[in-house]
């Protein structure tokens, strides 16, 4: 367990500074609450009036305009942008360290199996996106408890808070991979920066694009606001989507890493 | 001259993956209007603009008129100014650090040429790339739109917003390469240009959401250059001047610091 208990505690920095990040995201957004919901409140009246079924075919929902957690909802798509982005950094640079540094033959001299490291390196990443993801949660419950007016949907906002930590582990996942089948890796930042923001802008360019086969490929997608809203649970083949991802690029690393050439320099 | 070739040859494969990305959203995203209008029924413009503020701003599009072909093409350079920003930090905060990172700074350090130099053929070189960035944006949407909609004539509008982008990417390459230059740790200062990055981006959609929010926009170079102001034909004289001085001043620093600071071998 010293590759763990190293990581691990070589990670709290990080956290600590991610941590800090999200949670300013999600007071400094949330206090701009009560002014957007003046600016939005005269818009009410208007949105009582449409029939039902037009809103649902805009993907409008009542509740998602005028409540806290609606609010939230919107945001939480920049909360996803960074939780993603710490997630692709920290599984990228901790499983690709070595071969950034050019440690590779300090590590693999070791007497312990190649996947006894990828694994105690990933459950280091892991438990270090699931130490995040609880402070982030708790901090946004008390956020919108102190901000909402009527009363909290505890089950949408526990699916909200539910699909960050999967997409965290996700983009974790993803960078493992990267960081495997890199011959080398130069930029944690730049690799990291052109993958979820090129994802992040695919899902931005949905709002003229339109087409249903690409949300497939668009993970921030795979957990659409208005549909957890409306049905208060996921899209299977979307969740579906996000675990084929997730464990075929565990596995892919795994398989990758034990059997690979490593060069020493 | 050697140094700057050099420079253009290592970015060459990072540059067409991106051309193909710019391709892609570009034609992907104009390819779109053909479908919407020839549609006719179904007005995007019509269903966009009965949307609240802070509703457009979740999609990135505040301040868009969208109601013209020259609004619709303000969303793709809105989308594609994001990923230009990326790219100029991605290339700004790597080129001059990937010495130290790479070990090759000794390489580099013992050939018969100044640090001024080395610096200033690494800066010309990233800007290069930033031109052929923009020419290509340039060029396909040009061309795309020609075939799409030969009736609609923006290209004023098109060299406007080409120009505007020029001058972010150019603002953002100035800091990270600012930072490069100045902080030891190359990891430090590309992380800290990835805060720079996602600080403003997420303060434009503080901005696009919460009205009378102005005095931020000095902070957010995605603002500086409104869509409504280009399609005008009007780059706001203030923060061309803020930009071009802050880029210079940014430059100066660079080739002030560098030379004197130590390496990291």
């Amino acid at each position: 367990m010293n590759v763990f208990r190293f990581e691990f505690k070589q990670l709290f920095k990080s956290t600590l500074s991610w941590s800090l990040a999200l949670a300013l995201v999600v007071i400094i957004f949330m206090s701009f609450y009560p002014v957007y919901y003046d600016q939005i409140a005269i818009m009410k009246p208007l949105f009582d009036n449409l029939p039902e079924l037009l809103l649902k075919s805009l993907g409008v929902n009542v509740d998602t305009l005028f409540t806290g957690l609606g609010f939230y909802s919107f945001i939480l798509m920049y909360v996803q942008l960074i939780a993603a982005m710490q997630g692709m950094m920290i599984g990228l640079g901790i499983v690709g360290k070595e071969v950034r540094l050019k440690m590779n033959d300090f590590i693999l001299t070791k007497p312990m199996t190649r996947s006894s490291i990828l694994i105690q390196k990933s459950l280091a990443i892991f438990s270090h996106l699931l130490i995040t993801w609880v402070l982030l949660t708790i901090l946004s419950y008390v956020m919108l408890t102190t901000v909402e007016t009527t009363e909290l949907k505890f089950n949408i906002f526990l699916l909200f808070a539910l699909s960050t930590l999967l997409l965290q582990v996700m983009f974790a996942s993803l960078g493992i991979l990267t960081a495997v089948l890199l011959r080398k890796l130069k930029s944690v930042v730049g690799v990291s920066m052109s993958v979820v923001f090129t994802l992040f802008v695919m899902n931005l360019m949905q709002a003229i694009l339109d087409e249903p086969w690409l949300r497939y490929f668009s993970p921030f997608q795979w957990f659409e606001k208005s549909y957890i809203f409306y049905n208060s649970s996921y899209e299977w083949p979307m969740l579906a989507m996000c675990a084929l991802v997730t464990i075929g690029s565990c596995v892919g690393a795994y398989v990758v890493y034990t059997h690979k050439d490593i060069h020493a320099v | 001259m050697n140094l700057y070739l050099q420079e253009l040859k290592s970015y060459l494969k990072t540059m067409m993956f991106w051309i193909l990305g710019i391709v892609f959203m570009v034609g992907a995203g104009i390819g779109k209007y053909e479908a919407l209008s020839s549609g006719g029924n179904m007005d995007l413009s019509t269903i966009l603009g009965s949307m609240p503020k802070a509703f457009m701003a979740i999609f990135g599009l505040s301040g868009i008129p969208i109601d013209s072909f020259g609004g619709f093409y303000g969303m793709i350079y809105a989308y594609v100014t994001i990923m230009g920003a990326v790219f100029a930090i991605m290339i700004g905060s790597g080129i001059l650090a990937k010495e130290e990172r790479d070990k090759t700074a000794e390489f580099l350090m013992v050939k018969p040429i100044s640090r001024m130099k080395i610096l200033l053929l690494k800066l010309a070189a990233a800007s290069t790339l930033v031109v052929v960035f923009v020419l290509v944006t340039w060029g396909t949407s040009a061309a795309i739109i020609n075939k799409v909609s030969p009736t609609d004539t923006i290209s004023n509008e098109l060299a406007y917003m080409m120009i505007a982008m020029f001058i972010i990417m150019m603002f953002y390459l100035a800091v990270s390469f600012f930072l490069a230059a100045f902080l030891k740790d190359a990891k430090k200062s590309s992380q800290l240009s990835l805060t720079v990055m996602l600080t403003s981006y997420l303060l434009s959609v503080i901005m696009g959401i919460i009205d009378n929010t102005d005095f931020l926009r000095i902070l957010v170079p995605f603002q500086y250059f409104k869509v409504i102001d280009l399609l005008d034909l009007r780059l706001d004289p203030f923060y061309l001047v803020f930009s071009l001085v802050a880029i210079v001043v940014a430059i100066i620093a660079s080739a002030y610091f560098y030379p004197k600071r130590d390496l990291m071998i």
